[in-house]
């Protein structure tokens, strides 16, 4: 019995012990998390919360896809592909019959969303973050600024009308709100711009290289007031950062896609994407670029994961407009008979590409990696097109024409700045200067993902892409003729699901 | 079209019967109906004896009279002597034995001789219900119970693959026939009430198992099957409340096989066995695809760019894929127990073996377990013992889509797409790479995705409890359990490059290692006291209480490293220095689980039954104020045949009402810390010159601060029947679960900044469903004669997501494109396809043109999808839903047939009524729309008006887009399969006595052997998600056997 006791005894002292520790043994934060509680507080939280922010660029929803579609929507290219369901994403906006399920239309709006917020917590927290060098708190803004004017200003463009945010929502109640007039939206973008231009230092060094500098963010605004057709701001803006930027355009249209000549702070890029290889991860939303393997040409040996995929694939009228001696044509496009880096000729046609032609300004061929992702970064904006704005600000005038053909002398590998007889265009020369301006820019920015706004803000894009698809039919490639309503993307099924104060664009 | 014949449905049904067998035409010996004995008759002295079927006198057997109270019971020599009236019946009975009556005349008085036979029902008479075991007949929940022969007759390495079919309510479906059940099993007792976690709890020998976290299944595949006892299952929550916050999915309680107190016994078991495929797909040949592939090619106005194409008749049969990639394979399992004991202390030992080989090259698995399971007492109050087992199984395992979501570079996937004009080898024997330009395909060679890594998933676990139990008093138990489940996981990997070959340039170029180690510890301490008490001779009172804390915790670190030079050191270290690394890893913070829980068990007379359960569970993964939750059970019965109006009436020898009511809950699908507003550190971004990568900081989910766990709860109504002294043997079960504030993920718009579901009980739903079983001894022989025994389950549920509240509509598993197949909407069953509504195909040109608008590119020999909205134009709101996972009922039937020493048993299970969505039939007519190969089935396609209704025309890129999700890639599930057939063979005791062994049996079974269904993929089992991604396909298994005792 004695026994019995001592261990009745014990087993209700445990009982009691338990009891007692419970609450205790019931307190848990969880280790390997940081909640909004412990987070926000010191410059390095600042510049973490920034980081965010920056990381949709490289992601589906930007410049690892969506933005893709922006030269297979309008004249420039076609899917390409393996053909059946492969690219169906692009083959919808090919066809303009794009579902509300479109991956393009449903990633643009999911990424750019998401940095938009990214960006609205930094300029919610990081002024009350304290002990901070006002110099880093300054840069944050301006950087949270810029992003979120980029995002808004690529959401405006594809969808219209959109919600707008001035502070990241915290529950369902402050996100569930209606469609913001796209006047508002952009009278958002240029306050954001605007305040940007003046929070951002001219140049970073070392290890914040890539990050949005004053002229980023000029350039950036410059291009806005062009998409909204007040040209004459646009052209001052664009003349303030090719006066002010101390940049100048590379001598070889070439050197502005290489991996080497990346963030030079002296040169054309105002503002690039950055990409990095070697995560070894299939993985477009990660930061290695996929534009290596995707618009590869289809065949063996140039890329690391074997056949390139073939998308993207330039349409005969835009390879067969160059005009001779235009270096952009071999920096640009694959044709028949090219040499590529293992000895092989392109073909006189591919699966998917029936003239044998490819995208090339994003090939970068074997690198150290057994998949996808290449790291070549993306110009977002280039002091070319500073150039490009100037001139179709400024019209048909002497400064006008100068300005495009500062463009078209460099293409022709010629010096810039000097005047080029045989390659300038005049009053003569090009009757339509708007017509000229739009085909340089064509050209200068094709797979830069630019046409499809070019087509939409000079509400041109039915007419050019009717004509072009009956052009299309005549040499057995089929695409889709728009509409009205392509004008605009759907807005996501998914959001209208989740969000029930949204309501669809008209005709989808 | 033409699809496989099948059985009618009737026909089938004639079947089902017929393999039940029917009880009535074996027509029982009924034991000899006498009349009662009349008073008026003198009592005169009867004496006998009572042997065991070994012919041992059986001691403490209970004699009665029939109709009175007159008895005795008999001794230690199985000897007894009474006084009973000549012509009464006498009653012999004992636990364990089947019951045996003999009349009383003058003649046989003096020398009554009785051998009483095992019960083969006395297995099951002691029923584990958690924290203690309870008769059978004093049970009032519902709980099922399978065990001995059983759990070990497939040739299976994971024991819940042996439960299918054989208890109602528990629905089981296998992931596919990876080896070792890698693939793991899909475990619903009682319909599906969740959207996520649908998997019961196990306790194994009392220790709870963390639920995986990850949706994997294959929780017990670490356990040897040769080494459980029992296994019940607990399915109402009457009786699970017991277990609280994690019963929500019932439980199921494994013991394992323990020593008692007598002889040694040893047992050697060992199986060895061949696999096969058990059907294979019709794969178009290479003359077929280029057939197929031009003929699309060009309806779309493209050019056939692949010379070798250009000739189909020139290229004849080509490769057959499935030759090279399904194989002959061996399976085998050796099994080594020693059990024993005596008074003071008991025994279990045991050590098995089992390995098995893909049916799919390159896949494998291997498994070793060791069991320890003893106990001795320690002075006449005190009781320790210990269970302990370690396991160490290592798995090769080739990407197949098991599940989840789309995997497009599974082997099996590849091997239905490459086309046969593609040589599987070049001349160095190293593995054909395809490309676009001279094979036009670009995926990989199916034979290099099973083979070429080196990869293989080491796991380690130790799973031990050790307890120690005193009696103070008569009737009185204290026990504390300690215990431990130790998890030691590793993955290594190695791609090696590719040897150099002219002409080739390999996208095998680089060589990359990884690895990855996890460990996930859980410590589990108990303390119950039980209390046993019989008062006034009729009320049975058992109380329990109790209390238990159990922490569970989860580590793991994974690095890669690529751009190795060589192939022969496939270590991490061994890589080059300077090459990217990777490292990743987490420690997660324990989670704890505190909890109180209780059970008063009354029974008056043995006749009213009534229990009581309560537990109160604390989980460190809920907010403060919401950490505690209260789930209480209760349940009664009425055991009528206990009755004095039928008590010993032979016809009806068993009959009880039971109806409980219950309320249990479900942690899982709220997520740890899920109710915080918690900062992601995945988000990178790089800068600077090199690139270096930065690390961002973000919300990706909007906080719900009042996360609960899910409830659950549910009424049950049963009857247990025995008819003609338990011959036939019945049991139902009705029951209706409520789920009424399931967690949905309410899908939160990306405006949010946030792309994470936000987890809220918003949902509601309900499971309404009947378990029936049935057992019949149809024959029963002694002493060798022939005896056939039946046993049939059917389990029915209906389920319906009821509410989403807050939430919207959600998708679950997608296809590979990303396009979801699965939603969950109020008003539909859980896990229904959502698509378009196929119907049939255009046959002309006015057929289109008269048609709701679908695609600009829409021809005849395209599908005609549904306008559902009546809009005029076929758009995403025309998808409805077109089909569902969960089967209207499955069953189960086994028989088990014996004569002399022979034994056959056959298995037949099945399912009906349910629909699989079938992405193989996608791949299978990908071939009409370009670049991949497919099925024969494209041979029946459409070529022109009235050639087909069903398969579309060739054209290359579909620009109808016939392969979106839609109701024309719906299949009937159902089902019936020979699952099993064993025959066996007992060596007559007369031979073993010369080579002294106590039983020696050999046998050979078949598994697997004939399925019928309408199911036009590998095989109609896919999963309870009803999703056929390319599932890694069954095997058909013949192995041989023996069992030796000593």
């Amino acid at each position: 019995m004695l026994i019995s006791k001592h261990f009745g005894g014990a087993f209700l002292l445990s009982l009691g012990l338990l009891a007692g520790c419970t609450n205790k043994f019931l307190e848990e934060s969880p280790s390997d998390q940081i909640t909004d509680a412990n987070f926000y507080k010191t410059q390095n939280d600042a510049i973490q919360a920034v980081t965010a922010a920056y990381s949709e660029l490289t992601k589906e929803g930007q410049y690892n896809a969506a933005l893709w579609a922006m030269d297979i929507a309008a004249d420039i290219s076609t899917t390409g592909g393996g053909g059946g369901s492969d690219g169906i994403e692009y083959t919808q906006l090919d066809d303009y019959n794009t579902p509300s399920t479109n991956f393009v239309a449903q990633r643009l709006w999911q990424g750019s969303f998401i940095a938009v917020q990214r960006a609205n917590i930094v300029l919610q927290k990081v002024p009350l973050i304290t002990g901070m060098d006002p110099a880093i708190q300054k840069r944050c803004l301006g950087e949270a600024q810029f992003i979120r004017a980029k995002m808004y200003f690529d959401l405006v463009r594809a969808f219209g009308d959109v919600p707008l945010y001035a502070t990241q929502p915290t529950n369902l109640d402050q996100v569930n709100i209606a469609r913001s007039p796209a006047a508002d939206v952009y009278k958002q973008i240029e306050a954001d711009l605007t305040s940007a231009i003046t929070n951002l230092p001219t140049s970073y060094s070392g290890g914040d290289l890539g990050r949005a500098t004053r002229w980023a963010a000029q350039g950036l605004l410059a291009k806005v007031l062009l998409t909204e057709g007040r040209k004459a701001e646009a052209a001052v803006q664009a003349k303030a950062v090719i006066d002010g930027s101390g940049k100048t355009m590379w001598a070889s249209y070439g050197d502005n896609f290489k991996v080497e000549n990346e963030n030079n702070n002296a040169k054309e890029s105002l503002y690039e994407v950055q990409f990095v290889n070697g995560r070894n991860q299939y993985d477009r939303n990660s930061v290695g670029s996929a534009m290596n393997q995707f618009f590869a040409p289809r065949r063996g040996g140039l890329v690391p994961a074997g056949d390139g995929y073939g998308f993207n694939v330039p349409e005969p009228d835009f390879v067969n407009g160059y005009e001779a001696g235009d270096t952009r044509k071999a920096v640009t496009v694959w044709v028949p008979g090219d040499v590529s880096p293992n000895g092989s000729l392109q073909p006189k046609s591919l699966p998917g590409s029936p003239f044998g032609y490819d995208c090339k300004k994003w090939f970068v061929g074997m690198v150290n990696t057994n998949i996808w992702d290449s790291p070549l970064n993306v110009p977002v904006l280039r002091l070319a097109e500073m150039y490009l704005i100037v001139a179709e600000g400024l019209g048909a005038t002497p400064d006008g024409f100068e300005a495009l053909n500062k463009v078209r002398r460099r293409a022709f590998g010629v010096d810039y700045n000097t005047p080029n007889a045989a390659h300038d265009l005049n009053a003569g020369s090009a009757p339509d200067f708007q017509a000229a301006v739009m085909r340089e820019r064509k050209y200068e920015l094709a797979f830069e993902f630019d046409r499809w706004f070019d087509l939409k803000r000079t509400k041109s894009l039915v007419s050019v892409m009717t004509a072009q698809s009956a052009y299309l039919a005549t040499v057995g490639v089929r695409r889709g003729v728009p509409t009205d309503k392509n004008y605009v993307f759907p807005i996501p099924q998914t959001e209208l699901d989740a969000n029930p104060k949204l309501v669809q664009n008209p005709g989808y | 079209m033409k699809r496989k014949l099948y059985l009618a449905p009737s026909f089938r049904h004639t079947a089902l019967l017929l393999a039940c067998g029917l009880p009535v035409a074996a027509r029982p010996a009924l034991p000899a109906l006498t009349k009662p004995a009349l008073s008026v008759a003198a009592d005169i002295p009867v004496t006998g004896r009572v042997v065991g079927t070994d012919g041992k006198p059986l001691p403490g057997v209970t004699v009665l009279v029939r109709g009175t109270n007159l008895g005795g019971s008999t001794d230690a020599d199985g000897r007894f002597s009474l006084r009973a009236p000549e012509g009464s019946t006498l009653l012999f009975s004992f636990v364990g034995y089947v019951a045996q009556s003999v009349v009383v005349t003058s003649s046989n008085a003096g020398s009554i001789s009785v051998s009483m036979r095992d019960d083969t029902q006395a297995l099951t008479e002691v029923v584990v219900v958690g924290y203690g075991t309870q008769e059978r007949g004093s049970v009032t929940g519902a709980i099922s119970s399978v065990n001995g022969p059983e759990l070990t007759r497939q040739p299976v390495a994971d024991v819940t693959q042996s439960l299918q079919g054989k208890a109602a309510g528990v629905t089981i479906t296998s992931n596919g026939g990876a080896p070792g059940g890698a693939a793991g099993t899909s475990v619903r007792i009682r319909g599906i009430t969740s959207a996520g976690n649908n998997s019961p709890l196990y306790v194994v020998d009392g220790f709870p198992l963390p639920s995986p976290g990850d949706g994997s299944e294959n929780q017990l595949n670490a356990i040897s099957p040769n080494d459980i006892e029992t296994i019940d299952i607990l399915k109402d929550a009457s009786a699970t409340a017991i277990y609280g916050v994690r019963a929500a999915n019932g439980v199921v309680l494994i013991t394992t096989k323990h020593g008692k107190a007598g002889q040694a016994t040893v047992n050697v078991d060992g199986y060895v066995g061949v696999q096969t495929v058990a059907r294979r797909l019709n794969l178009l040949n290479a003359e077929q695809y280029a057939v197929i592939n031009n003929e699309s090619r060009l309806a779309a106005g493209k050019p056939i760019v692949v010379d070798r194409l250009r000739d189909p008749a020139a290229l004849g049969a080509g490769t057959d894929w499935q030759d090279l990639v399904f194989r002959r394979a061996q399976i085998q399992n050796y099994s080594l127990g020693v059990t024993g004991g005596s008074e003071k202390a008991s025994y279990a030992l045991s050590a098995t073996y089992f390995q098995q080989d893909g049916i799919v090259v390159g896949s494998n698995f291997e498994r070793y377990t060791l069991r320890a399971n003893g106990d001795v007492k320690i002075g006449s109050m005190l009781k320790v013992g210990n269970n302990i087992q370690l396991t160490h199984l290592s798995d090769r395992q080739v990407a197949s889509n098991g599940g989840g979501n789309g995997n497009e570079y599974g082997t099996i996937q590849q091997l239905i797409r490459i086309p046969a004009t593609i040589q599987p080898y070049r001349a160095d024997g190293y593995w054909y790479e395809p490309t676009g330009s001279t094979d036009n395909f670009i995926e990989e060679n199916p034979l290099a995705s099973a083979q070429r890594n080196d990869q293989r998933f080491n796991r380690n676990r130790i799973l031990t409890t050790f307890y120690a139990e005193l009696q103070p008093l008569k009737g009185l138990r204290i026990r504390s359990n300690v215990g431990a489940d130790l998890i030691f996981d590793n993955f290594n990997s190695f791609a090696p490059s590719a040897p150099p070959f002219p002409g080739v340039t390999s996208r095998y170029a680089t060589a990359g290692a990884s690895a990855t180690s996890a460990y996930a510890p859980s410590y589990l301490i108990e303390n119950t006291a039980t209390y046993d008490r019989l008062i006034a001779d009729k009320h049975q009172v058992t109380f329990l209480l109790g209390q238990s804390a159990q922490e569970f915790n989860y580590s793991n670190v994974e690095a890669y490293r690529t751009g190795y030079l060589r192939n022969d050191l496939r270590v991490i270290n061994a890589g080059p220095i300077n090459t990217l690394l990777a490292n990743v890893g987490t420690i997660s913070s324990p989670q704890h689980l505190a909890s109180y829980f209780g059970r008063l068990n009354y029974e008056f007379a043995g006749k009213y039954l009534f229990s009581a359960v309560a537990r109160y569970d604390g989980s460190s993964v809920f907010p403060p104020g919401e950490k505690f939750g209260f789930f209480p059970g209760a349940s009664v019965g009425w055991r009528i045949s206990e009755e004095p109006f039928l008590k010993g009436n032979p016809t009806i020898s068993n009959l009880k009402l039971r109806a409980g009511y219950g309320k249990v809950g479900n942690p899982l699908n709220a997520g740890r810390f899920a109710y915080l507003y918690s900062i992601n550190f995945g988000i990178t971004y790089p800068f600077g010159p090199d690139g270096t990568i930065n690390t961002g900081g973000a919300p990706t989910r909007l906080a719900n601060a009042n996360l609960r766990w899910e409830n659950n709860d549910q009424t049950n109504v049963g009857v247990d029947v025995g008819f003609l002294d338990n011959r036939i043997e019945a049991s139902l079960d009705l029951y209706n679960r409520n789920s009424p504030n399931l967690i949905a993920p309410v899908p939160v718009s990306y405006t949010s900044g946030t792309y994470e579901p936000v987890n809220t009980n918003a949902a509601s739903a309900y499971n309404r469903g009947i378990d029936f079983s049935l057992t019949t001894h149809n024959f029963i022989g002694s002493n060798g004669g022939f005896s056939w025994t039946t046993t049939l389950n059917v389990s029915a549920f209906k389920t319906q997501l009821e509410s989403l509240g807050l939430g919207v509509p959600y998708n679950g598993t997608s296809t590979l494109a990303g396009d979801p197949i699965v939603r969950y909407a109020a008003g539909q069953p859980f896990g229904s396809f959502f698509g378009y509504v196929a119907d049939g195909l255009f046959q002309t040109a006015d057929e289109v043109k008269a048609a709701p608008k679908q695609e600009s590119g829409t021809a005849p020999g395209d599908i005609r999808f549904k306008d559902i909205n009546g809009d005029g134009v076929i758009t995403a709101a025309d998808r409805t839903f077109i089909g569902k996972p969960n089967p209207n009922f499955t069953f189960g039937i086994t028989n088990t047939l014996n004569y002399k020493g022979f034994d056959l048993s056959f298995f037949i299970n099945g399912a009906q009524g349910n629909q699989i969505y079938n992405q193989n039939r996608y791949l299978l007519e990908s071939a009409l729309y370009g670049s991949f190969s497919g099925g024969t089935i494209v041979l029946n396609r459409w070529t022109g008006q009235g050639t087909s209704n069903d398969v579309p025309r060739a054209i290359d890129s579909d620009p109808n887009r016939n392969l979106r999700v839609s109701s024309h890639f719906v299949e009937d599930g159902s089902f019936v399969r020979l699952k099993n057939l064993t025959l066996g063979y007992t060596l007559p005791q007369t031979l073993l006595s010369r080579i002294g062994s106590r039983q020696v049996r050999v046998y050979v079974t078949g598994q697997n052997l004939i399925t019928l269904t309408h199911y036009t993929g590998f095989d109609p089992e896919v999963s309870a998600s009803g999703v056929d991604l390319g599932i890694y396909p069954q095997a058909r298994v013949f192995t041989g056997g023996i069992n030796i005792g000593f």
